[in-house]
């Protein structure tokens, strides 16, 4: 459970100024608000908590550092940390490349709602493990595309703004990263519970 | 879009909504790695405290006459007006409201006695 965020009316760009002006409270309430997503595209990419943590981290390092030169109203921080992110875990990626291990089932988080049932659950936790997996199979940028479209949520625009792209090569890879998706996945759909 | 269209986006949407509810939630551990960065990288938000500077008389003096250059400038008003006064004290008595009373001669009485 997060704290309340007391300056959870204040805009992005207005705690960036107040955390230039050495507001504490200004970076807890960044802290709090941007982790989350950054760490779960960083897991997304990376497969592994412990990288993904780091990634989050160093992400969140060069937020403290660019705040004095921060341009109120030219970029998103959301979108200006997602393209961090991005060229964070592709750099890891790339070191560790051929050194990359499909998800295993103790690498997937609990899900975090406790309300459903225990079959329920172990469904979902399959199915969020099956996604993983399937997911690293992806070539790095249809994942990129992918995790950032139907997982952070962000609009196409959104997802070429981060990657640089345009909304039809976006869309492109959408479209690709899904079928390579339902292709590796055809064989696990019906313990999936999954029909199609 | 047809049927089999659908039922391939409803599987992907199941394990997309199973992912996100698998999301990673941010330790304790990693938020305080966090904030440990923001407070090293982040300037002071207070004023510095400077301790008032010890003023001595002759600095006090200076700047109730607006230092060096505004003490010099008093200093030679007032001899130049001393002197006019010595040299030419008809001409300083001129501008005295009752010099013609007599004001002037006593305030200038010793002077002359001491002329005399």
């Amino acid at each position: 459970m997060m704290p309340f965020d007391s300056q959870s009316e204040i805009s992005d760009d207005a705690l960036m100024v107040l955390f230039a002006n050495g507001d504490g409270q200004a970076a807890t309430s960044l802290a709090y608000r941007h982790t989350p997503r950054v760490l779960a595209l960083a897991y997304r990419m990376l497969s592994d908590q412990a990288e993904a943590e780091d990634v989050a981290q160093d992400a969140l390092m060069r937020l403290w550092k660019i705040a004095p030169d921060w341009r109120q109203g030219e970029a998103k921080v959301s979108t200006w940390l997602y393209r961090v992110t991005s060229n964070l875990c592709t750099d890891r990626l790339r070191k560790h490349s051929g050194k990359r291990r499909p998800a295993e089932i103790d690498s997937v988080p609990e899900p975090a709602d406790e309300t459903p049932s225990v079959e329920a659950r172990l469904i979902g936790r399959d199915r969020a493990t099956a996604l993983q997996t399937a997911l690293q199979t992806l070539p790095e940028r249809q994942r990129q595309a992918v995790s950032l479209r139907f997982l952070q949520e962000l609009s196409n625009p959104e997802v070429a703004e981060v990657m640089g792209i345009s909304v039809d090569a976006v869309e492109s890879l959408l479209s690709r990263g899904k079928r390579g998706l339902l292709a590796v996945l055809a064989d696990d759909k019906m313990e999936l519970g999954l029909e199609f | 879009m047809d049927a089999f269209d659908k039922k391939q986006d409803q599987a992907l949407d199941a394990l997309f909504a199973a992912a996100k509810a698998a999301d990673p939630i941010p330790s304790g551990d990693l938020m305080a790695r966090i904030m440990a960065g923001a407070a090293g990288a982040q300037k002071p938000a207070a004023v510095p405290i400077v301790a008032p500077e010890r003023r001595g008389f002759g600095q006090t003096l200076s700047d109730v006459f607006g230092g060096w250059a505004g003490a010099s400038t008093l200093v030679a008003c007032v001899g130049l007006g001393v002197v006019v006064g010595v040299v030419s004290p008809d001409v300083v008595l001129s501008y005295l409201p009752g010099a013609e009373l007599g004001l002037g001669d006593d305030v200038f009485g010793l002077y002359y006695e001491s002329e005399l």
